[in-house]
């Protein structure tokens, strides 16, 4: 028995069919799919880069909005603040006026009111007078002396009950 | 003598290559049909395992892709930029000589590796493969120029080494996957009710795995030698 013989022709064959064999049914199919694994890896790696990159947009974004928001609202707030204060100056200025008018109105009614019973008294006053005097003289005045009584009374008069103020 | 001659007798027909059948006139030795055997049951279960690949992996498909990545990246390591150009030929050596070499543990089984046919036709392959591979890379002329170097007189001496890789290269493993098994055969022939459990423990599996690696890695190296 030779150690070499035609079985190297067999063994040659096996080798070489084995080696189409299992590059056609194992290697490139695992290869294939360890490829697509690593391109979807790729991928999603890709994808996830990017949504965070968006969403760090996104926060900026709305970072940008809330500033604006809060600036508003203290825009809002602070006009509102100065409208509140203008109407308060208004009212108090107002109100001001009203009490103004309301005292000289009652400044004008004291003084008419004041001169009124100032007439009153003093017709009140010339009466007594009168009474007074005719009771004391016994006699009816003539209407001559009774004017110039009249006369002297209401001369002698304002300076007690009270003349012009 | 006559026991001895008896001995050898039986060694040769428990542990050499027989032949079985013939096809056309040309005979076919036992372990070239073991090898067949092997060939088939590798391309049913790889067919088998890429039947469903997914790109979420079971057990056995990453199992599978780790083999794979392992026999890439040690080509790699070797052989920069060819792992994958050679995983079809690294790979298959690695597989169908790895199982070869294992397959002696089981009864009735020789192994493939033990029949020089297998070794020299695998050694042959690897030595066109890595001197095609070097001329293609190198280009003729320096690919020539390459056996005159460092200086023109080592020639000769450059041409009978690179010849020498592919005997080395399958005699080695013949050698190991041979006379483990006529070890094993000498130990079962002498202590016929002694079940050589640790001797086939040794050769079959640790020697045998690690003859793979040893042949697989020269394979790379060779190519790698050859095309730089």
């Amino acid at each position: 028995m030779s150690l070499l013989d035609h079985n190297i022709i067999w063994a040659t064959i096996n080798f070489l069919v084995l080696m189409y064999l299992l590059n056609r049914f194992l290697y490139s199919p695992v290869m294939k799919i360890m490829e697509e694994r690593r391109a979807k890896i790729e991928g999603d790696l890709d994808h996830a880069d990017r949504e965070r990159e968006k969403a760090n947009e996104l926060r900026q974004e709305y970072k940008t909005k809330l500033a604006g928001a809060e600036e508003e609202a203290r825009r809002i707030i602070e006009e509102g603040y100065q409208k509140a204060q203008e109407k308060r100056e208004e009212i108090i200025a107002s109100a001001r006026q009203e009490a103004k008018r309301e005292q000289e109105r009652a400044r004008v009614e004291i003084a008419r009111a004041q001169a009124e019973a100032r007439a009153v008294l003093r017709d009140e006053i010339s009466d007594l007078a009168l009474l007074a005097a005719g009771r004391f003289l016994q006699r009816k005045l003539t209407g001559e002396e009774h004017e110039a009584l009249m006369e002297k009374v209401v001369q002698e008069l304002p300076q007690e009950v009270g003349g012009s103020p | 003598m006559n026991y001895i001659h008896f001995a050898t007798f039986d060694i040769q027909a428990e542990s050499g290559a027989q032949p079985i059948f013939e096809i056309f006139g040309w005979p076919v030795n036992d372990t070239i049909f073991i090898g067949w055997i092997i060939s088939l049951g590798l391309v049913l279960f790889s067919i088998v395992v890429t039947r469903n690949l997914a790109l979420r992996p079971g057990r056995l498909q990453n199992a599978i892709e780790l083999l794979l990545e392992y026999i890439i990246d040690t080509t790699e390591g070797l052989l920069p930029g060819g792992g994958k150009k050679f995983l079809p030929f690294i790979g298959t050596i690695a597989l169908y000589i790895g199982i070869s070499n294992l397959v002696g543990v089981l009864p009735l089984a020789k192994n493939p590796t033990a029949d020089l046919n297998t070794t020299v036709a695998f050694g042959l392959t690897v030595f066109l493969v890595s001197q095609g591979y070097g001329m293609q890379q190198k280009g003729l002329w320096r690919y020539i120029k390459g056996f005159a170097e460092p200086v023109f007189f080592l020639l000769p001496i450059n041409i009978i080494g690179e010849l020498a890789k592919p005997i080395s290269h399958s005699f080695r493993l013949f050698g190991n996957i041979f006379g483990g098994s006529v070890i094993i055969a000498l130990a079962a022939f002498f202590v016929p009710g002694f079940i050589p459990v640790p001797f086939m423990a040794w050769f079959d599996i640790f020697i045998g795995l690690v003859q793979a690696l040893i042949f697989t890695m020269l394979a790379i190296a060779y190519i790698s030698v050859a095309s730089e």
